[in-house]
């Protein structure tokens, strides 16, 4: 990726920020899903019992 | 993948302050009722076994399964505290600093400075807080509720929705800012589940009064902390993108 901005119109510029963005915006989306569910809705007792006032205080379901 | 890894590492910044922070605020007013409410939790749990042919003995302080490993409480079980805040709050950091880079992707706020940041941490106590709340209030210890799956699915539903929601809201063009009103009442017009017959059921009335009060304090206690919760993690993670401006190439170097 050699080009500049000088020698791009900024719109072009900034679309091909978005499709470079795409994807791993999405992972860090994805990611943060994965570990809202770890820390808020694992369902082993040990996981629970570790997280249980901070799951109270997020008010994620518990119990 | 620059602009994952830059994404985790200010995620990670952004909870460690905001995971320590909540930790701090639970102190003053969150921590507390849990223990309180766990003690008559006990004491009712105790009182109903010993008149009750089918016990549940077994339940310990906070529904810890005894059979499992649990921590100690004082030091370890804060350290946890600390330790599943951070985690949660890792997990909203990284979707926000999503959201964020992607609104000054698509133009909308490409300099996301301090009164942008409270925007966004309300957006996040409006999503994760607020309009869950309305369904399944912040429950106690030893509250009866419905089928645990059931409240996580609704949970799931009505954070997802009035995500989409407040989406429209902001970037769907005015005359169509209407139609936010669907997904903003969906999951409320569907309902939470709910349990029936009484939240708590100490066989104690006097117990059952604090009990209430406890609640009421509980559900203004979680609210002041979690609003300032998310206007902090909002702010943090303003900060931290604000300090790594996106160019054609990706991030710029920190």
């Amino acid at each position: 990726m050699h080009t500049t901005t000088e020698s791009s119109p900024i719109e072009s510029s900034r679309a091909r920020a978005k499709s470079q963005a795409l994807r791993p915006l999405l992972a860090a989306l994805l990611l943060g899903s994965v570990v809202i569910y770890a820390a808020g809705f694992l369902p082993t007792a040990v996981a629970h019992n570790a997280a249980h006032d901070s799951r109270h205080s997020h008010v994620f379901p518990c119990h | 993948m620059k602009l994952f890894r830059q994404t985790v590492y200010q995620a990670l910044a952004a909870a460690l302050f905001a995971g320590l922070l909540l930790t701090l605020l639970q102190q003053l007013g969150v921590t507390p009722l849990i223990l309180q409410a766990e003690q008559y939790e006990l004491a009712g749990t105790t009182s109903h076994a010993a008149t009750s042919d089918h016990s549940h003995s077994e339940a310990a302080p906070g529904h810890h399964q005894v059979d499992e490993w649990a921590p100690q409480d004082g030091l370890e079980r804060h350290f946890f505290t600390l330790l599943s805040n951070s985690l949660a709050a890792f997990g909203f950091a990284l979707i926000l600093i999503a959201a964020i880079r992607a609104g000054q992707l698509a133009g909308r706020w490409p300099q996301p400075g301090l009164p942008g940041g409270l925007a966004w941490g309300t957006a996040g106590f409006l999503i994760f807080f607020a309009a869950p709340s309305l369904g399944l209030p912040p429950e106690l210890p030893g509250m009866v509720a419905a089928d645990l799956e059931a409240r996580q699915l609704w949970w799931l539903l009505c954070t997802s929705s009035t995500a989409v929601a407040l989406v429209q809201i902001v970037l769907g063009p005015l005359k169509w800012k209407f139609l936010a009103l669907i997904p903003l009442f969906l999951p409320h017009l569907v309902g939470a589940p709910q349990v029936m017959g009484p939240h708590f059921t100490h066989p104690d009335p006097t117990a059952l009064a604090a009990l209430h009060s406890l609640h009421t304090q509980f559900i203004w206690a979680t609210g002041i902390t979690n609003a300032l919760y998310w206007l902090a993690l909002g702010a943090a993670c303003c900060w931290l993108v604000a300090r790594a401006p996106l160019s054609a190439e990706g991030p710029a170097p920190a």
